[in-house]
């Protein structure tokens, strides 16, 4: 864990859509070069916390602050140019542009990461570059929306739901792509159901259930109360 | 209730010498939208008339309320109902088009004022419609378009191409044009209204190869058609005729494109009589544009009133001022003036040519007469009598 | 059917649409980017040639006029934006119409009270005033060549600006994910000033282009922009490519109907009752061709935020 403060720091985060209130107090940090989870059953709350974070959702109270900026309330480009690399639930990618286009369209083109980086790093991409992104498999897909965020050089990776829904062969790469990111340094906050895979490559785990943090630990102490943790993990 | 009535008649003998009457006019014209310059004239000219009377028509202290139907005839009814009942007025005048004159036309002549068109003229109200608490100062709508046609076969043109929007005042006119043209019609095309690219049409008569083309286009949508049949190289090859269409409101849009076109008018800038040489000065000085007819038939209006109010003695007695109306004994700016049976003006009718006022400005002038003391084909229809 | 009429009829119905492209572009872009519904885009090709005129008057050359209306156009539209239109982002469409109806009220009387309600004159410039000659001796207004060919080359600009550059990708991300888009560093507000401005270009430089052979007068949008919505529902919303499509779909139904339809009509029925039905069909042609190509394709022939191109 990194010495000099979190690079990402969440607290007492609150919000809601209209009368409903989802997040009610949501504490987590992540350090420099760290991986993190946040665990948690369906409708918990993981991606209204990533959606706060990111200010795609406006918080009700709390504060999100990255790398000592204060990001509470900021719109998203904010967010994004201050560091934060979001692969959405659902992958998003821009359906009307090529895999190349979407790669360079909001790329900040000032750090490492390169289209033929990503490429490396998922040659099926370099295959498809003149594809449509709209007519790619969900795998590749969900590769592109990594690619996508990593071109805009993040300094923390934000992946929501980094497996759902993939085929076995393409879970596999990508969690052999999220390890090499990580021993590459890259921090990344990530959020999945598949724990066996996430143990591999976590640092620390938060488990969310009903909007609050209800634990957080090391992967060796998740697996000590595997147990009592089940029936907030869902797995 | 009782107590405003009360304080209206206190407030009414304070403003007025005990025994005074006054004259209230409501005019009613187009002021804003797309036709607002023809509402603007029509103003202006009324204005004048007034003006020249020194602000008292008929040496009455007069008020105008000047109402804008906006071409909407829901407005126009609205507006109209102000002027009865809250403005109290004895004449509403103006009106620039008919489907507003139509919608006015019960509400006023069933009421104690009188209804003056300026300008509107549609057939049901020259016909059987026709009523002894309206007049009109300007033509039946079909005459303008008859004066064509009937030119247009006189001088030889054997075939014509026709050009109107699609609605009634456009099917009226063109049924008006044809009642006095005597040739053939190589074909008859209705335009959607407001339409204002008119290159489809162009390439029709282009390819129908007439030997004139009749159209009666109001407003932008001649400007553009005018601007558009020159550009087209076309203006010299087959004569264009209009009715209401390439006026005193328009040619300052098309300038050249519309000049040497004809068409056919009650009056003209240049008609040399009196009345209308200090009409058209003092209209241009004090406005800083020329008048058209619009502006023309306005001033008419108002001369009409000042003298029968005069002739009358006064607003108070209906069937006197009426039979003052119906004389007409005042100058008017086209010459000799005469009210038909139907109370509408049975007029001279000229050609007339887009041309330049010795000072420049472009207008209408006066080329030739076509009809002398034309009646409208209406007035037979209708069945009042004096 | 006379083909020298129908040859010319297809050059009408080539120069309407391409007028038509020029407005629906930036239409599309503003609603398909910014779910922005503008009424007022009609009074933006408006003030595009009441500003061409004025200025082609005072610097006596067409082409002068026109560079200075395309700078104000613009300006006025960035000032709409920033006083109004930014407000409404996001809100109920109703409140945009509203808002952009009120919009369309406000500048149109302002602009009469500015020019007056006279149409202004506006000649075409004398190097394009005369007609060419085509195919079997039919002869065509020079200045209507030049706005077909000056609005396919704009077309074609915008093409490449939208297809090829990093504004154009962004353009079209927007067009299908705003809120992703913006999650990944762009500032979507300014985005859609970009865009805003662009679309304001593109209505005043059609203004500029018409208003020789158009009367200028304060309502002279109106009717094109019901026109233009018409052509983006048929293109697909935020579509360049679709309103493209659409815009000559409409250019063409509309010229060809007005011309052949009523001659068409005779055939079935007397000419008296043709001169009646026709202009009737015809004025419902666009319309009709709208209904069907949304009941074969609800989203519009090329819509943005399909998979395909
Ligand atoms: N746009 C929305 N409007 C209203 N309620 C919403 C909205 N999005 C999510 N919710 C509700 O908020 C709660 C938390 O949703 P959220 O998507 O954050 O859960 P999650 O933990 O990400 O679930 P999953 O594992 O299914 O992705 C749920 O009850 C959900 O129904
Ligand atoms: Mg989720």
């Amino acid at each position: 864990m990194g010495t000099a403060g979190p690079m990402l720091e969440v607290s007492g985060l609150q919000a809601s859509y209209g009368a409903g209130q989802v997040l009610f107090g949501v504490d987590l940090r992540v350090g420099e070069g760290e991986v993190v989870t946040l665990l948690g059953r369906n409708g918990m709350g993981k991606t209204t916390t990533v959606n706060a974070i990111m200010g795609l959702l406006a918080p009700k109270a709390g504060r999100v602050a990255f790398c000592g900026r204060e990001l509470t309330g900021r719109p998203a480009h904010e967010a994004a140019r201050a560091g934060l690399g979001l692969v959405p639930e659902g992958r998003q990618i821009f359906p009307n542009l090529t895999v190349r286009e979407n790669l360079v369209a909001t790329a900040d083109g000032r750090g490492a990461w390169t289209l033929s980086r990503v490429f490396d790093l998922f040659p099926r991409l370099r295959e498809r570059q003149d594809q449509m992104g709209g007519s790619l498999s969900g795998g590749e897909q969900q590769m592109l929306a990594i690619g996508r965020a990593l071109m805009t050089n993040p300094r923390l990776l934000l992946l929501d739901e980094a497996t759902e829904g993939l085929a076995p062969l393409i879970r596999k790469e990508i969690w052999q792509v999220l390890l090499s990111l990580k021993r590459a340094g890259q921090s990344i906050l990530v959020i999945d159901k598949n724990l066996k895979a996430l143990k591999r490559i976590a640092d620390r785990h938060y488990v969310l259930e009903k909007g609050r943090i209800v634990w957080q630990g090391s992967g060796a102490e998740l697996e000590a109360e595997r147990e009592r943790l089940e029936r907030h993990l869902g797995v | 209730m009782k107590r405003t009535v009360l304080a209206a008649a206190l407030m009414a003998g304070l403003a007025l010498p005990a025994g005074a009457q006054d004259l209230r006019i409501g005019l009613m014209s187009t002021l804003t939208g797309p036709q607002a310059v023809t509402g603007q004239h029509l103003r202006d000219g009324f204005m004048l008339g007034v003006e020249h009377a020194g602000g008292k028509l008929g040496g009455l202290e007069t008020k105008v309320t000047i109402v804008d139907d906006q071409l909407k005839p829901d407005v126009a009814v609205q507006e109209v109902e102000g002027l009865l009942k809250r403005d109290n007025v004895n004449i509403v005048a103006g009106v620039v088009y008919s489907n507003i004159l139509m919608a006015v036309y019960k509400p006023v002549v069933e009421s104690d004022a009188f209804l003056i068109s300026a300008n509107a003229g549609p057939a049901p109200v020259a016909g059987n419609r026709c009523s002894e608490n309206f007049f009109n100062t300007s033509w039946q709508n079909d005459q303008t378009h008859g004066a064509v046609g009937k030119h247009v076969s006189d001088s030889g043109i054997k075939k014509v191409f026709l050009l109107a929007p699609n609605y009634q005042a456009g099917k009226d006119g063109l049924t008006g044009f044809k009642r006095h043209f005597k040739g053939e019609v190589v074909d008859e095309v209705y335009t959607k209204l407001g339409q204002l690219d008119f290159s489809a049409e162009i390439a029709k008569i282009q390819s129908a190869k007439p030997d004139a083309v009749y159209t009666f286009m109001p407003g932008g949508m001649g400007v553009n058609l005018v601007k558009q049949y020159a550009q087209a190289g076309l203006k010299d090859k087959i004569p264009l005729f209009s009715a209401f269409t390439v006026d005193e409101t328009t040619l300052p849009a098309t300038e050249d494109a519309g000049l040497g076109l004809f068409s056919a008018s009650i009056w003209t800038p240049d008609l040399d009589n009196v009345a209308n040489k200090r009409f058209v000065e003092d209209f241009r000085k004090k406005n800083g544009y020329v008048p058209s007819y619009f502006a023309a038939q306005a001033y008419d209006a108002a001369r009409l009133i000042d003298a029968a109010v005069r002739q009358a003695g006064g607003v108070k007695d209906k069937a006197k001022l009426r039979a003052a109306l119906r004389q007409a004994k005042f100058d008017s700016v086209r010459g000799a003036f005469a009210f038909n049976k139907n109370h509408f003006p049975v007029s001279d009718f000229y050609l007339v040519e887009a041309a330049k006022l010795p000072d420049g400005a472009p207008a209408m002038l006066k080329r030739k007469l076509v009809f002398e003391k034309y009646a409208d084909d209406y007035a037979g229809e209708c069945p009042m009598k004096w | 059917m006379d083909p020298i009429l129908l040859a010319v009829q297809t050059l009408n119905g080539l120069q309407l649409g391409v007028l038509l492209f020029l407005v629906a572009a930036g239409l599309t872009l503003v609603f398909g980017i910014m779910d922005f519904i503008n009424l007022a885009h009609g009074v933006q090709y408006m003030i595009g040639a009441y500003f061409a005129a004025t200025f082609t008057a005072v610097t006596g050359s067409f082409l002068l006029g026109a560079a200075l209306a395309l700078p104000a156009a613009v300006l006025v539209g960035v000032a709409l934006e920033r006083v109004v239109f930014r407000h409404f982002y996001g809100r109920d469409h109703l409140d945009q119409v509203l808002a952009t109806f009120g919009v369309i009220f406000f500048l149109t009387e302002l602009v009469r009270v500015i020019w007056g309600p006279t149409p202004l004159s506006f000649p075409v410039p004398a190097w394009a005033s005369h007609s060419v000659t085509l195919f079997g001796g039919a002869t065509y207004p020079a200045y209507r060549l030049f706005i077909i060919g000056g609005g396919l080359a704009v077309a074609a600009g915008l093409y490449a600006l939208v297809a090829r550059t990093r504004f154009g990708m962004l353009v079209r991300a927007g067009a299908s994910n705003p809120r992703m888009l913006q999650a990944l560093g762009t500032d979507i507000k300014r985005l859609f000033l970009l865009v805003f401005a662009l679309g304001a270009m593109l209505a005043g430089f059609a203004g500029l282009m018409a208003g020789p052979i158009l009367s200028v007068e304060p309502s002279m949008g109106d009717n094109l922009l019901i026109l233009a919505f018409v052509v983006i529902v048929i293109g697909g919303l935020g579509s360049i490519q679709g309103a493209f499509l659409g815009a000559l779909l409409v250019g063409l139904v509309d010229t060809l109907g007005r011309s052949f339809l009523t001659d068409a009509v005779k055939l079935v029925l007397p000419a008296s009752a043709a001169v009646d039905v026709g202009p009737a069909l015809s004025s419902m042609l666009i319309y009709v061709l709208m209904a069907a190509v949304l009941i074969v394709s609800p989203t519009g022939l090329l819509p943005a935020k399909g998979a395909t191109r």
